[in-house]
């Protein structure tokens, strides 16, 4: 349920797009696409076991809401309807790249790919909302370093250069952050469940 | 390289030849790493669309509108072909139909070499320069009339013919 006035809000709007979709309206699927697709490539984004996948699932995903609209219930969580479609999109796709290109790919990604099908639908969805809230906790100088990786796409010897430090060092620090990320996120999880 | 260098360069695509076999031979000895490696590239996935420009987000709106917008067309040339598909089986069936009312009962297998609709013999077409070295002007000379036909003088040669018949 919606905690605050906002939510609310937002809800509403969306539950009117989602009535005009199912009227026949295109134009109110791509404002109903515009609201969820960057947490819906996220969640994807989580738990895919290439980063190909994360724009072809999500693409799928919309298509087939798209398509199935009709079967969705208005006054329910629209994405969590999206992460199912998502999640069942994803696990068939594991399934079929085990099946079919193991043999094509290096070592690493067919092994990154026979332990993708490993978390629960829940678990994924509550740690990318774990994660955003972590974020904003991350040191300002560490932040830098994110940003400078993932934002602006510098290399790590550029990102080196930039703090005066060796490439080992970005490479070392960065993996340690998303270790620290992670662990701050199972931590979150933590704590909903007991409360 | 340690782990945690492998793991980053891996993630950032920046691995040589070198480091993957090291990678490699790590996740060979060490199932643990497997799993550490499968949760930093989700995390570092994650953290790649999170804190990405939108331009993939915007991607993936557009492509996906324009697949839904097309849909119509392309159910619309599906049903099309269909159709067109399913009139021309009827006309060949119809077709069909017609041509069985029609045709002659086969011949009995006894009757097969006296069936009146034996195909004529066809001559052989032959080269042009054998038919003209078989040309009427080439031709053997005819059999020899019957018995009881008066018989003719044989045709003269050239050397006859240059020197008339003597009188005598």
């Amino acid at each position: 349920m919606p905690s605050n006035h906002e939510d609310l809000n937002m809800m509403m709007d969306e539950q009117s797009l989602i009535q005009q979709v199912q009227e026949g309206n295109l134009e109110a699927f791509g404002a109903l696409m515009d609201v969820h697709v960057r947490r819906l490539r996220a969640v994807i984004a989580l738990n895919a076991p290439a980063p190909h996948l994360i724009d072809e699932i999500a693409h799928e995903t919309y298509v087939f809401a798209f398509n199935h609209i009709q079967d969705f219930k208005r006054g329910t969580a629209f994405f969590a309807w999206l992460k199912s479609i998502a999640w069942n999109l994803l696990r068939a796709e594991v399934q079929r790249f085990s099946r079919e290109q193991a043999n094509q790919v290096k070592y690493a990604e067919r092994r990154l790919f026979e332990v993708a099908p490993l978390k629960p639908l829940e678990a994924a969805a509550k740690e990318m909302d774990g994660l955003e809230k972590c974020l904003e906790k991350v040191p300002q100088k560490l932040k830098q370093l994110i940003e400078m990786r993932y934002r602006l796409s510098f290399s790590t010897q550029e990102i080196a250069e930039r703090v005066d430090q060796s490439s080992a060092w970005v490479r070392t620090t960065l993996c340690r952050l998303r270790r620290q990320l992670r662990d701050c996120v199972q931590d979150k999880i933590a704590v909903e469940k007991t409360s | 390289m340690t782990d945690k260098e492998l793991i980053d360069a891996f993630l950032a695509g920046e691995i040589d030849d070198a480091g993957m076999a090291q990678l490699e031979a790590e996740l060979e000895k060490n199932p643990e790493l497997l799993h550490e490696l499968a949760e930093e590239r989700g995390m570092d996935q994650a953290l790649r669309v999170l804190m990405g420009d939108g331009t993939a987000d915007q991607q993936v709106t557009v492509s996906v509108l324009a697949v839904l917008r097309s849909a119509p067309e392309d159910q619309f040339k599906t049903d099309l072909l269909e159709k067109v598909k399913a009139e021309d089986l009827k006309k060949k069936n119809e077709e069909q139909a017609l041509r069985v009312t029609t045709a002659v009962p086969p011949p009995l297998p006894g009757a097969a070499g006296r069936s009146a609709s034996r195909r004529p013999r066809r001559s052989r077409s032959r080269p042009w320069g054998a038919s003209l070295r078989e040309g009427p002007w080439n031709r053997p000379p005819p059999p020899p009339p019957s018995s009881s036909r008066p018989r003719r003088a044989p045709r003269s040669t050239a050397a006859t013919r240059r020197s008339p018949p003597r009188r005598t």
